[in-house]
């Protein structure tokens, strides 16, 4: 499913959420200017808030949402926190402009593979785990404006290093993608008009899209249940009244199950198991011990007992 | 994910002045570099998803300061040494083997490599008389092409013939042309681990193949090579006793076991803390089904079996 052939994301990510097929994108800028492109193509409307304030502005559609943070660590790192507190993103990409000390030209992406965070002297090293073609390097994040003289990274900016350890509270580290778009080189910092900050951003989400949902599209990959197994499923735990650790245990041997023996022989099985009147916690857990042990059997890999 | 076996390597800056460092960089030469400070600020991250970086594992070469010989866990057969040791040169593995204890040992699965090497054999020279695991928590021959690990202990024993203890190489890899030219060592032994070829396909991911395997071992042994065949862990899955009698005939098919220094034949077993780590991580689907039970602070089969009885018996061992 690439892109390419539609760049109309928001039909696409819209069309696949139904399918359950991609997850939720989360994408966090610090300017207004750096956000257009990514409203505009994922169809996102503004949220309004019921009592009138946001302390952040957020966007949502069906597939995504956006915050505009604002600039500087504090903005980054309590932006950063409002929005994924909301728990409305399984993915999260941080984009926006940043100078370079390295002769890349203006509108290059940058794929920072270590993030400095100048104020606190510390680094941290995102997971590299996707090919992409986008130009790595060393990026350091500075509470304040700087020329590019001044440090000794590849690139600078005033967010992705504090977003990025504020981030790592909320999500798994190969969810977070940090990705910059060279804007100048520090000297010509004051060359950046809000026009021409928009051109650059307009060319970079028409990288950054099609490359995001092809990974996110290959690394979320089926779910392990359908609906109709995950409801019967549902029913038993709640039948039985399974704890959290008997649930898990249970989807593990209907996933064996299912794998060996396909989904009718798992339907059947589970069908059997939703109307069982139980009368006690003992009784419950005999059952269960009975529907995990079919389970395994029928994967042809249950133990010989010795 | 990246295609190339280690699409970056982080480098810790005490390891950059080693040569092996440069060696390693130049034979990876379209991998990134970056450099770090200390390799379990890449290691040791929080919140590291084991199954995602499997996919695609980064190198970090690193200096180990001390601790070079660590003394064997229990759980491992000493083959009647009184001092059992260890070299950890390496952490995790090329291979993906769903029963292996390296799931729940690491948080990681990036490979990290101690670039020191004559810090390990200064060790290992100070040392009394003992039995020595070299290929512990990796397989070292698996990596032979890249760090030549293998090769420079067998040079560094070669060179030491004085040296009184016995060194182990514990193996799957089919990679011994790239040790074969070299003098076999009288106090190394090269271990192969065996599995049925069911297991192999089906559990032992990225691993030669038996064949393979019992081809180096017929191979080693004809060079004059010290071979130990090593039977587990025996994996109590499907009809497994069918498929391990297959193996012993295979295996007695292949090689004299007499031209051998012995078969080692074990059950699964892992510290509790591991299997419990790998279950709540959902990182293996096969240590669920093997019938395991708590003993010691470790999980293995609830009581012993005269299969290892049966499987000599097969391979004409005993009678």
């Amino acid at each position: 499913m690439h892109l390419e052939k539609s760049l109309d994301a928001g039909i696409f990510i819209a069309q696949n959420r139904v399918n359950h097929q991609i997850p939720m994108l989360g994408v966090v800028t610090a300017l207004h200017c750096e956000a257009v492109p990514f409203i505009d193509r994922l169809k996102m409307k503004k949220i309004i808030s019921q009592t009138g304030h946001m302390p952040f502005d957020m966007y949502k559609s069906s597939g995504a949402s956006l915050c505009v943070c604002g600039t500087g660590p504090v903005n980054a790192a309590a932006g950063s926190a409002f929005f994924l507190a909301q728990k409305n993103s399984e993915w999260l990409l941080n984009v926006g402009m940043c100078g370079s000390n390295k002769n890349l030209s203006v509108g290059s992406v940058v794929y920072p593979n270590v993030l400095v965070d100048s104020a606190a002297g510390c680094t941290v090293y995102p997971e590299m785990l996707y090919k992409h073609e986008f130009t790595e390097g060393s990026l350091a994040s500075f509470p304040r404006v700087i020329n590019g003289g001044e440090c000794s990274f590849d690139f600078f900016d005033m967010e992705a290093a504090f977003f990025y350890q504020t981030a790592l509270k909320f999500l798994a580290p190969e969810k977070i993608i940090v990705l910059k778009i060279v804007s100048d080189h520090g000297a010509d910092a004051g060359g950046v008009t809000k026009k021409k900050a928009a051109g650059i951003m307009e060319n970079a989400a028409q990288k950054i899209l099609p490359w995001l949902f092809e990974i996110m599209n290959e690394h979320t990959g089926e779910p392990l249940f359908a609906r109709e197994e995950k409801l019967l499923l549902d029913a038993v735990n709640a039948n039985l009244k399974l704890s959290f650790c008997q649930q898990k245990m249970l989807e593990r041997a209907a996933s064996a199950c299912k794998n060996n023996n396909g989904t009718d022989l798992l339907i059947k099985i589970l069908n059997e198991n939703i109307n069982v009147s139980l009368k006690s916690k003992n009784e419950s857990k005999i059952l269960f011990n009975g529907l995990t042990k079919r389970l395994f059997d029928l994967t042809g890999d249950e133990p010989c007992k010795t | 994910m990246q295609n190339i076996i280690f699409s970056h390597i982080y480098i810790e800056e005490a390891a950059q002045k080693f040569p092996l460092t440069n060696q390693i960089a130049t034979r990876l030469k379209n991998s990134r570099i970056i450099l770090v400070k200390h390799y379990k600020d890449v290691f040791n991250k929080p919140g590291q998803n084991f199954t995602a970086q499997k996919n695609s594992p980064k190198l970090i070469l690193a200096v180990r300061d001390s601790k070079y010989l660590t003394e064997g866990s229990q759980n491992c057969d000493s083959f009647g040494h009184s001092r059992f040791f260890y070299a950890t040169q390496m952490m995790n593995c090329l291979y993906g083997c769903e029963y292996c204890y390296l799931r729940g040992m690491y948080s990681s699965a990036n490979v990290v490599a101690f670039v020191n090497v004559e810090d390990y054999m200064d060790a290992a020279l100070r040392e009394d008389a003992m039995y020595c695991a070299l290929s512990y928590d990796s397989d070292l021959l698996a990596f032979e092409l890249l760090f030549n690990y293998v090769s420079a202990w067998i040079n560094f024993l070669n060179a030491n013939p004085s040296c009184n203890s016995l060194f182990e190489v514990r193996t799957k890899s089919a990679n011994f042309f790239a040790v074969e030219h070299l003098t076999p060592p009288k106090n190394l032994i090269l271990s192969w681990t065996l599995s049925p070829d069911e297991i192999i396909l089906r559990y032992e991911h990225k691993t030669p193949s038996l064949q393979k395997r019992l081809d180096c071992i017929k191979k080693a042994i004809g060079l004059g090579w010290r071979v130990r065949l090593c039977v587990d862990p025996v994996l109590h899955v499907g009809n497994w006793e069918d498929c391990y009698f297959k193996l012993a005939d295979k295996i007695s098919g292949h090689i004299d076991i007499k031209d051998t220094e012995g078969i080692s034949i074990g059950g699964y077993r892992i510290p509790v803390t591991f299997y419990r780590r790998i279950k709540r991580k959902n990182l293996s689907g096969l240590i669920d089904r093997l019938p395991l039970t708590e003993l010691d602070g470790q999980m293995q089969y609830a009581a012993g079996d005269d299969f290892c009885l049966h499987f000599m018996r097969r391979l004409g061992i005993i009678l």
